[in-house]
């Protein structure tokens, strides 16, 4: 698509709708004409009359005279239900889940976001009869290109120390054309890195040609190969998936 | 003519920014590419020269809002006030050379609602009438306009893809045979589901191919195919460049109109009003009277004629460059050279003003010179010449790969996405069979997902020039998400509280919930409700030993244990450590057994890997009890303590401990950092269970002193011995492991200090001096295996003692059979499984007074019982039964008897399930 720069609407502000209903409303129309020529719903003009008048009480209603209306400050939500219930459900800065997703951005750099469940920070603390804050975060990469990877049969792997309060990661300076996958954890009392989660597999685009899958493409094309033998992306999920 | 063709694609796209409430000031986005682009692309269409033909992409939005009938209506309003406003320019014209580009507006408007009505307000059918007449061929894209490789799971991509290709058969009625990738973004994976929908071909950047692998023979020069068998169209950047390039494109040429002067910014407010957003925001009305002229502020007058003149010129121009490149790779043939110019269908027209000119002059200019031809068409004629390679991750967007879409910026979307993915899914397990209603609920959080995963947002967030919007709408989406499927988790009966949403994004009427409905859960939502009876006790039991996995006897015990559970009408679930070659899953004797597998299973050392094997077996226990609705966890022995603990709290069911060994008691006290370790996860375990299960009246005094546990929440029940499992026989057939006139002691083990094998070798030679017919055989292997063997070697003991190492299951029942006396001479045993199978398989059983050995045997009654590493305590027992044939066999059958009664797995899980039912009363869920 092609954008321009400056059309940005500012949201119509809820007392601006509020002053349009009550001025139509005192010129006589009934809601369902004001529905139709402010474009709205009858059903979220009823509410907001609704809550109008109940917020301005009684002394409101009848006809004042004066040009323009009344400042009216928000209502609390009310039990006139023409609109879905109110749930407040606020994005949170992550879900209290077991996640550690990796992408791909570039030949050279792939981002990592994650969250660990409560379960699982408790866990850990009990194994290491440590608080979670005390406790350091680090990251593992390893190259598993080729590999079905068990842990620990990586060509090479490096590791960096998170900052605290982190749950996402741009990885700069990784190979082209690897397969790479991503641990977060910690670290035992002797130093040795200990997982918490663990990432998919993601494999960083070749930035040249090369002749690395040209075996694979032909074993697959003539039939030689039951899989593909190289990472295709997209795995499936379901809900139950570890229930058999 | 040259030898090879040209391919020219345009790509339909805007993201759906029909908002039920008028004067959205997105919806100008249609509006403005329906005046400028759609509308003047189909008279080129009308008019376009025998023998061209061209392809083009309409996305899922872009064809929903062209058939929406609110937005048509709108659009009528948009020109009525057009129209309107060129009355009143026409009046407050100040000069000639103004007045004619009025005059050419009034024309064009006129002939633009002509052709809106022409097509009954439907754009959509003048293009269908073209595709279908072979002018022009229509495909698609992905149903918002996804980012492909962005999606997490199969699912989601299916649903962007089929979705995609469902509203385009809808409106054009077929299948399409192209698919634009959104933003050219391929991935591996990707082609495979393009193939299965029926799609031959597609389009990448030319990055994708040079970059390929094997190398792509002709480089641009010819599309090739994927590993799955889409042919990707690679698109040539040096000639695409020459209409997009805002440097040196033909675009910016003085003479074309200027896309920033627009008079909405200059004229009176009150003369403008009616014309812009009500709120007196000012926006484009289309009417734009300047040329480019320079780089300087000072814009003269649009004439129509010489920008005419210049499309000529750059048509000309154009196919010059084609001609130039086709010449070059004259000597290609099989397939002869294609260029493949892709492009945003918006840029011609709405941004290039006079490009839908430039494509048709192009045409003309093409008669005789170049060929054109489609990618369907290219693909019918030279399928057989084209390459085979793996394409990896690339896209058209700056700097070839994701960065566009991914960056500091935008990457924090990617998370909520990825997590409406699996939620979709989640309630379309969760929610199995929809009724009418659910499934109302689960299309509409479909709905919310897919407008908010268009690339759009991402893309603005990025470009910073509408993020505002652009973050309000994707929240928006994800907000609606989450509480629809707040909604849907209460159970609601009617529809009532999300019709709103319904109407508020009509996009997609018909959304299909089948993508996430996976077969895996279908089938667990059919076999698991069939499967759970309510009056069973769910018992979800952790071990880290379980056969084939036998360390010690908690494998043997876990295994009866719960076997016999499952035969008395329970239903137990056993989580445990993979093993190399056995299934990850499997129903044993009716026990449901999963195996599995830590994130760092050869770590050496041994506690942090069984905290690896804690956090594996909790996630599988978490994830059955989505849904099993256990009862209880029953976890054995402290290697478990962390999952059970977590477990715990998690399901907030009750936990039952059973310990069958202590790290003190083992060790004799605690001497080291581990053993403090294992000691504080041992007590951890006692004090976080409900019960505590020990095996014996000596291990529930450890528990009690070690770990400060109360009396009355330990209960003892005796391990016990499955008579079935020790296959002792008479033997008929001739001694195997000994002669006839010997006394053969058998015994058997894990090679350990603590099981007291050295004692006997300490009495056999006090044995050898009183009798020289009684025989020794140890079985079971371990660390102090060699340092026996050698023992034995140097003290000339060898036709005495043998230490066998491992023996199958056979040849150990078979010496059972054998022998005249089980030997247990253990120095610490929590309770002694082996010296049940002795009294059961009916031998006269030794053993040593200790732990629980010494609860299991009576002393001359089932058994005898010696002093712990003592040799002449030992000697003088098996010298006693040796000579005493009617005491060995009164202590056999006294042994056998208890074993079966005392020692019987029935009573003992009886007890177990009492046990169980106790805490649940204790603990109501």
């Amino acid at each position: 698509m092609v954008t321009e720069a400056g059309h940005w609407r500012q949201k119509t502000g809820v007392k601006k709708m509020i002053n349009e209903i009550v001025k139509m409303k005192e010129k006589g129309l009934t809601l369902q004409q004001i529905a139709e020529r402010m474009n709205l719903s009858i059903g979220k003009v009823q509410y907001r009359w609704n809550k109008y008048r109940q917020e301005a009480g009684k002394a409101m209603e009848p006809k004042s005279k004066k040009e323009g209306t009344v400042y009216v400050k928000p209502a609390e939500p009310s039990e006139i239900v023409v609109e879905p219930p109110k749930i407040n459900w606020v994005m949170p800065y992550e879900f209290d889940e077991d996640t550690l997703f990796a992408m791909v951005q570039s030949p050279t750099s792939i981002f990592v976001y994650w969250s660990i469940s409560a379960m699982k920070r408790k866990m850990v603390e009990h194994h290491f009869r440590t608080s979670w804050s005390d406790l350091p975060k680090k990251m593992k990469i390893y190259d598993v290109t080729d590999i079905i990877f068990q842990g620990h049969n990586s060509h090479r792997s490096f590791e960096i120390d998170l900052p605290e309060m982190t749950n996402n990661w741009f990885l700069q300076h990784l190979e082209p054309d690897r397969t790479y996958v991503i641990d977060i954890g910690t670290k035992t009392f002797d130093g040795s890195f200990f997982t918490v989660l663990r990432s998919n597999p993601v494999e960083t685009p070749r930035d040249a040609a090369n002749d690395h899958r040209s075996q694979n493409v032909l074993n697959w094309k003539n039939g030689n190969a039951y899989e593909p033998e190289w990472m295709e992306n997209f795995s499936s999920y379901s809900y139950y998936q570890k229930i058999r | 003519m040259k030898s090879g063709y040209f391919t020219f694609i345009l790509h339909a796209h805007l993201p759906y920014v029909k908002h039920k409430e008028a004067n959205r000031l997105e919806e100008r986005w249609v509006f403005e590419a329906m005046t400028e682009t759609y509308i003047p692309l189909l008279w080129a269409l009308d008019r376009q020269p025998e023998g061209f033909t061209w392809s083009i992409s309409f996305s899922p939005p872009v064809m929903e809002m062209l058939s929406d009938p609110v937005l048509q209506r709108r659009y009528l309003e948009y020109l009525d006030s057009t129209d309107h406003l060129i009355k009143k320019e026409k009046l407050r014209s100040l000069n000639q050379e103004e007045t004619e580009v009025i005059r050419f507006y009034s024309d064009r408007y006129e002939k633009i609602r002509e052709t809106f009505f022409k097509w009954n307000q439907n754009l959509l059918d003048g293009f269908k009438h073209h595709h279908k007449r072979g002018a022009v061929e229509c495909f698609t894209t992905a149903a918002t306009h996804a980012f492909l490789p962005y999606i997490q799971t199969h699912e989601a991509l299916e649903a962007q893809v089929d979705m995609g290709i469902k509203t385009f058969n809808k409106y054009f009625g077929e299948m399409p045979k192209g698919f634009w990738l959104p933003e050219c973004a391929y991935t591996p994976g990707v082609d495979k589901l393009l193939h299965q929908k029926g799609i031959k071909y597609t389009f990448v950047d030319e990055q994708t191919l040079l970059n390929s692998s094997p190398k792509a023979a002709r480089g641009i020069g010819s599309p090739v195919f994927s590993p799955h068998g889409v042919a990707l169209f690679p698109r040539n950047r040096e000639i695409s460049g020459k209409v997009w390039s805002s440097v040196d494109g033909y675009p910016g040429d003085t003479d074309y109109r200027e896309f920033y002067r627009d008079i909405a910014y200059n004229r009176d407010i009150d003369y403008i009003l009616p014309h812009i957003h009500p709120e007196g925001i000012r926006i484009d009305t289309g009417l734009k009277y300047h040329r480019i002229t320079g780089p300087d502020e000072e814009k003269q007058v649009y004439v129509r004629e010489w920008a005419e003149g210049k499309v000529q010129q750059h048509a000309e121009h154009f196919v010059q460059t084609l001609e130039h490149t086709l010449s070059e790779k004259e000597e290609e043939s099989f397939p002869p050279h294609l260029i493949t110019a892709p492009f945003d269908a918006e840029l011609f027209g709405h941004w290039w003003f006079e490009g839908t000119d430039w494509i048709l002059a192009v045409q003309e200019a093409c008669k005789g010179r170049v060929e054109w031809v489609t990618p369907n068409e290219f693909i019918n004629r030279h399928y057989q010449d084209l390459q085979t390679v793996h394409a990896s991750f690339s896209t058209w967007g700056r700097n070839e790969y994701g960065e566009v879409w991914l960056n500091e910026k935008n990457a924090w979307m990617y998370r909520h996405l990825h997590k409406c993915e699996r939620e979709m899914i989640t309630a379309a397990a969760t929610h199995s069979p929809m009724t009418p209603v659910t499934r109302r609920y689960i299309k509409q959080m479909i709905r919310e997902w897919m407008l908010a995963v268009s690339s759009d947002w991402a893309f603005i967030v990025d470009n910073e020039t509408a993020a505002q919007y652009a973050n309000e709408r994707f929240n928006t989406h994800i907000e609606r998400f989450h509480i629809i499927k707040e909604l849907l988790d209460q159970s609601p009966q009617d529809t009532a509280s999300i019709e709103a949403f319904e109407q508020d994004f009509p996009f997609l009427n018909d959304i299909d919930t089948s993508y996430f409905e996976t077969p895996h859960d279908q089938y667990i939502q059919q076999h698991h409700s069939t499967l759970s009876e309510p009056n069973k006790l769910k018992v979800l039991m952790l071990s880290w030993e379980f056969p084939p996995m036998v360390v010690g006897g908690l494998a043997r015990h876990v295994f009866d244990l719960a076997k016999t559970l499952v035969k008395q009408g329970q239903e137990v679930h056993v989580v445990t450590c993979h093993v190399e070659g056995y299934p990850s899953y499997e129903v044993n004797q009716g026990i449901h057994v999963y195996r599995v597998q830590s994130n760092q299973p050869q770590t050496d050392q041994f506690f942090h890997w069984t905290g690896s094997l804690n956090l594996a077996i909790a996630d599988q226990g978490r994830e059955l009890a989505k849904k099993i609705n256990f009862d209880c966890i029953h976890a054995h022995d402290w290697l478990v303590c962390v999952a059970a603990t977590g477990l715990k709290h998690e399901l907030n069911i009750p936990l039952i401990a059973t310990i069958h060994a202590t790290e003190h008691g083992r060790n004799n006290g605690i001497h080291n950092a581990l053993q403090y370790e294992i000691n504080q996860k041992e007590w951890e375990l006692c004090y976080e269970a409900s019960e505590v299960i020990v095996c014996s009246p000596y291990m529930k005094d450890e528990v009690a002193t070690v770990f400060k546990v109360p009396e009355d929440k330990i209960t003892i029940l005796p391990n016990g011995v499955d008579p079935e499992l020790i296959q002792t026989e008479e033997v008929t057939d001739g001694y195997r492991f000994k002669e006839p006139q010997e006394v053969l002691v058998f015994s058997v083990g894990r090679v350990v200090k603590e099981k007291g094998f050295q004692t006997i070798i300490d009495a056999a030679h006090l044995i050898r001096q009183k009798n020289q017919n009684i025989k020794f055989i140890i079985a079971g292997k371990g660390p102090m295996l060699d340092e026996y063997r050698n023992r034995v070697h140097h003290e000339g003991l060898g036709g005495i003692v043998t230490f066998s190492g491992f023996v199958s299951d056979e040849d150990r029942n078979r010496l059972l059979s054998e022998c005249d006396i089980a030997l247990f001479p253990s120095l610490y045993e929590p309770f002694g499984i082996v010296a049940l199978e002795g009294m059961a398989a009916g031998k006269a059983t030794v053993v040593s007074e200790t732990g629980g050995l010494k609860d299991i045997v009576r002393h001359e009654e089932t058994g005898l019982k010696i002093y712990p590493d003592n040799a002449e305590s030992l000697a003088w027992a098996v010298l006693t039964l040796a000579q005493n044939e009617h005491l060995r066999h009164t202590l056999a059958s006294n042994g056998k008897r208890e074993a079966e009664t005392v020692f019987n797995w029935n009573k003992i899980a009886q007890q177990t399930s009492a046990l169980y039912e106790q805490c649940l009363q204790k603990n109501p869920v």
